[in-house]
């Protein structure tokens, strides 16, 4: 039998996701209709089933993906799923893990960053990414 | 009727031609779109987490302020033009509908506002021409049939989900196809007419937005279209330039426009066209070509 022992971390960080989402983790019973469904799917280091594997698993290394700073917040996942689980919730109770750790995604002060400001970039897009990407 | 009418930042600048073809063709259609006075950003996406309020105060404010004009216009209604504003508006206008202890607190904590009664109805302006006026209207108004263009009408994500938010149906949706038909077009079905354009990852991941855009237009020209209509200032940008890109690294061989479904409106309704068929003559030529004036 295999046993699989969570770590103290990985316990918070489950509850924390949980929390912040509002979602139950374990709703989720791994069909991959998110990850089949999600229009960035292909610039994502995890797919998103697989994400929640790891939560479910309380695997640290989740946060070491970029998938959820991928993740558009285009909702397909969610719309999709036949269990009801909200990924798109999922992914922002990601984001927030990170960003409410001071660490945040994107540098609104860098050089990279204001250059494309000046692109005729649409406003919405620069304060989605801002809010997305900067606690 | 006039109707309470929210821009948001975009139409101001790069979506400028979406909000001035959008009050032109609400006065050809005999209504007025009238501006809020004072209006904040809505917050441009709605704030997902369960645990924070505090991002949802700036549409509030926005819903007070209809609140307020509603009352002289003597409706409850909002109007709005910009698909991330209705999402943002209508779902922050839902939440407190559902949850009245968190339209209790945000009135408490807003205590130099007036009280939100929570009663403001979030509409697009899509879904004013199709419930409002219908499409009997719209059709006996039309100056420039529209006959043979083949438009290829694309919805993005926005409007039609999350499901408690969408004024039609989330997978085949048909209000902005059947606007076009009553204009004359002919409507192509596109089955990726809901899958996002990538939003704005345009700005920290451009390839996720350039595989999104080549999915799309590639059935989009595929199936022929003459131009892809879209309500979204952000997907208009985003299936613009990342054609643009695309078509340069030769993963295209043909750009299609995207313009607003708005400016499309005005051409077909308006009395001298002329003047605004000058920026697509595309449309005037495609008419002609296929016999349709």
């Amino acid at each position: 039998m295999v046993v699989f022992t969570v770590s103290e971390k990985g316990l918070e960080l489950r509850k924390t996701v949980e929390e912040i989402s509002g979602q139950n983790i374990f709703q989720c019973y791994q069909c991959g209709k998110c990850s089949a469904t999600c229009p960035v799917v292909d610039s994502m280091d995890v797919a998103p089933n697989k994400i929640i594997r790891y939560v479910q698993m309380g695997d640290l290394e989740v946060l070491d993906q970029n998938t959820f700073w991928v993740c558009a917040a285009c909702f397909t996942c969610s719309a999709r799923c036949p269990r009801s689980v909200d990924i798109a919730k999922i992914m922002e109770a990601l984001r927030n893990v990170m960003l409410r750790n001071k660490q945040d995604f994107i540098n609104i002060y860098s050089k990279e960053f204001i250059e494309k400001m000046i692109e005729e970039i649409p406003q919405m897009a620069i304060v989605a990414a801002i809010k997305k990407g900067v606690w | 009727m006039d109707y309470p009418y929210y821009p948001g930042c975009t139409l101001k600048t790069t979506g400028k031609k979406d909000e001035e073809a959008a009050l032109e063709v609400a006065k050809l259609l005999g209504f007025e779109l009238k501006e809020l006075p004072t209006w904040t950003c809505c917050g441009v996406v709605y704030n997902l987490t369960s645990d924070v309020m505090a991002d949802h105060l700036s549409a509030t404010r926005t819903l007070i302020r209809a609140q307020e004009m509603g009352r002289e216009l003597k409706t409850n209604k909002l109007v709005t033009l910009c698909s991330m504003c209705y999402n943002v508006l209508k779902q922050v206008n839902l939440m407190y509908k559902d949850n009245p202890d968190k339209l209790y607190n945000v009135n408490l904590f807003m205590d130099t506002e007036e009280d939100y009664l929570g009663n403001i109805e979030v509409m697009h302006f899509l879904e004013v021409l199709y419930n409002d006026i219908g499409l009997e209207k719209i059709k006996d108004k039309v100056k420039l049939p529209l006959k043979n263009l083949k438009v290829d009408p694309y919805y993005g994500c926005m409007l039609l989900r999350p499901k408690t938010i969408a004024f039609d149906s989330q997978d085949s949706p048909h209000i902005m196809g059947d606007i076009l038909s009553a204009l004359g077009a002919k409507v192509i079905e596109n089955p990726m007419t809901v899958e996002c354009c990538g939003a704005h990852q345009i700005i920290t991941n451009k390839e996720a937005v350039l595989d999104c855009v080549q999915r799309i237009v590639s059935i989009s020209h595929s199936k022929g279209a003459d131009v892809i209509v879209t309500p979204c200032p952000l997907c208009q940008y985003n299936l613009t330039t990342a054609q643009k890109s695309l078509f340069e690294k030769g993963k295209i061989n043909q750009k299609i426009p995207v313009i607003y479904l708005s400016e499309l409106l005005r051409i077909s309704l308006s009395e001298n066209n002329e003047k605004f068929l000058k920026d697509y003559m595309f449309i005037k030529d495609k008419i002609e070509e296929r016999g349709g004036l």
